[in-house]
């Protein structure tokens, strides 16, 4: 129990450390996505939960990835670290105001997921392939 | 509601009981998520239906000082400690069409001697999108009425065990969580800042068998099995402004239940309380900022009727009751939480040296694993504002104590 403590105050203070910095953050979205580009305000709402469909009304599925560079990356975005944004989904979800994103532990998984997925985004802290993914916005 | 209802002109679904009604359609929403689970041999459906289920559970430990607060499910006091602290949730949601989302959750908890394991239909709501800035909720919809009034039952969404219960009723969760009806609700991007509404009404039930009606028993001291609550409607409306001041958010919310009638008997007496109006307002500001959150709200609550013993009147009915708490929890790390709290309510608005209570809290939510949370919390009150009759016919001891502990998994 011990040794667990120790391992979760230094991933904790390896996260403060990450908060610190801001970090490059990219938003990529599958294919079919209506919304070309999106401003970071509206990014910010859609990970915060408060805006539900892309323009043409499909549901905007969240894809979040586990590893911490893609962490830091929505962190630069919402504010909020992983575990705060998931609680804040908490909230919406069993408050019956909302559906919980999906959660993936490599961002190879959650690149995967989104070309399966319409209506699906994911925050990154790099760019990728334009052909197969579209990219909505972009911070350096 | 029984009166209104026709029994040559009702579906037989309406006049079932109304736990059974909460009952019945749970299941079907819940079948037809299993069936569509089923149904779908490849997950190609689920996909298509973006259907998902949730759920947590919690058990815990609660003991008091002073005075008997929650009591125990076997008719003993809580001054004991009592393992009747646990509560349960499933819920499924599906997005089967755009701007279209359906959910219905199902709820049970025990707390002490209230509500006792009951499952109870939470929500269940059809919710159509016409754009981010309008959108409805039909069916029974939760309402926003102060901060956490959506998620008071979520343990899992919060560091202490117990809300302000001053302002968000820990034994009566029931009388103000959700109602029967519609929600009209939306998000309004301003450029800086933004708005969130809701504007919300329907009819709400006070089933025997929850808290607020097992609340209402003891502080009134009706014969057992007398007491009989409705009332016509509830409305309410709410606004928040996220402010161009980043992580500041100002909540303005009002809820009035309408036509609030509550009918027992005092040693086969027959009495009735009446009340046009019961309505709260709450006023909240709330700063978000790294690690740290930190929140205020005050609340009133206005009631104006009369109350008839054997028909004929004898008193005006009259609640004016205020509450206020400042709250501030550090999200210090990831698997770490501390909490603290000031909390004060008075009976009477108008007497800020009058009856009440005054609280300090502190509470402590370790995160083993992202979903499973450890809390432990203390509460040190002066006053016996909320405290019911005790069981031994004492009078309520002036300062007391909580202690409470509680574990969650959620998924």
């Amino acid at each position: 129990m011990l040794l667990r403590l120790v391992i979760l105050c230094s991933l904790g203070s390896s996260n403060v450390a990450l908060a610190a910095v801001a970090s490059p953050a990219v938003a990529v979205a599958s294919p079919g996505v209506s919304e070309t580009t999106v401003s970071a305000d509206r990014l910010r709402d859609i990970l915060l939960g408060r805006v539900t469909n892309w323009a043409d009304g499909t549901p905007i599925i969240i894809l979040l990835s586990e590893d911490p560079a893609a962490v830091a990356a929505q962190r630069t975005l919402t504010g909020r670290d992983l575990p705060q944004l998931m609680r804040g989904w908490k909230r919406l979800v069993y408050g019956g105001n909302g559906a919980m994103p999906t959660v993936h532990s490599t961002t190879l998984e959650v690149l995967t997921e989104l070309r399966r997925r319409p209506g699906a985004v994911t925050v990154l802290p790099y760019a990728v392939d334009e052909q197969r993914y579209r990219i909505i916005y972009q911070k350096p | 509601m029984q009166k209104y209802l026709d029994p040559a002109m009702t579906p037989r679904f309406a006049l079932c009981r109304p736990a059974a009604r909460c009952g019945i359609l749970g299941s079907v929403l819940l079948s037809c998520a299993i069936f569509g689970a089923e149904e779908a041999s490849t997950p190609d459906l689920i996909e298509r239906l973006n259907l998902e289920a949730h759920g947590s559970v919690s058990f815990g430990y609660l003991r008091s000082w002073g005075n008997d607060w929650i009591g125990d499910g076997s008719g003993g006091s809580s001054e004991n400690g009592t393992t009747d602290l646990w509560e349960a949730t499933a819920n499924v949601i599906a997005r089967p069409a755009d701007r279209l989302r359906l959910g219905a959750q199902v709820f049970a908890r025990d707390l002490g001697r209230y509500d006792n394991g009951n499952p109870t239909l939470d929500w269940a709501y059809l919710d159509y999108r016409f754009a981010d800035a309008c959108g409805i909720q039909v069916g029974r919809v939760k309402f926003p009425l102060g901060l956490y009034n959506e998620t008071a039952d979520i343990d899992a969404a919060r560091t202490p065990v117990i809300l302000p219960p001053s302002i968000y009723s820990f034994r009566s969760r029931d009388l103000r969580l959700s109602v029967d009806g519609l929600k009209i609700f939306g998000y309004i991007p301003l450029h800086p800042g933004a708005i969130e509404y809701a504007v919300y009404g329907g009819v709400k039930r006070y089933p025997e068998e929850a808290g607020f009606s097992q609340y209402v028993n003891e502080a009134t001291g009706a014969d057992p099995g007398s007491l009989h609550i409705q009332s016509d409607a509830l409305i309410g409306a709410s606004v928040h402004w996220h402010t161009p001041l980043e992580g500041l958010g100002l909540r303005i919310s009002v809820g009035d239940i309408l036509g609030f009638q509550v009918d027992s008997t005092y040693s086969g007496v027959p009495a009735r309380s009446v009340a046009d109006n019961n309505a709260q307002g709450i006023a909240s500001v709330i700063w978000e900022k790294g690690p740290w959150e930190v929140a205020c709200e005050y609340s009133r609550l206005h009631a104006r009727g009369t109350v008839t013993l054997a028909g004929n009147e004898i008193r005006e009915l009259r609640s004016d009751s205020h509450a206020a708490h400042l709250s501030t929890t550090w999200h210090g790390r990831p698997w770490l939480d501390l909490y603290g709290s000031l909390q004060v309510g008075r009976r009477d608005a108008g007497d800020v040296h009058g009856p009440g209570s005054d609280s300090v809290v502190f509470a402590v939510r370790v995160l083993p694993l992202p979903e499973w949370s450890l809390k432990a919390e203390v509460r040190l009150v002066h006053g016996t504002q909320g405290v019911n009759p005790q069981p031994a016919g004492s009078a309520p001891e002036e300062n007391w104590q909580v202690f409470s502990i509680k574990s969650t998994w959620d998924f």
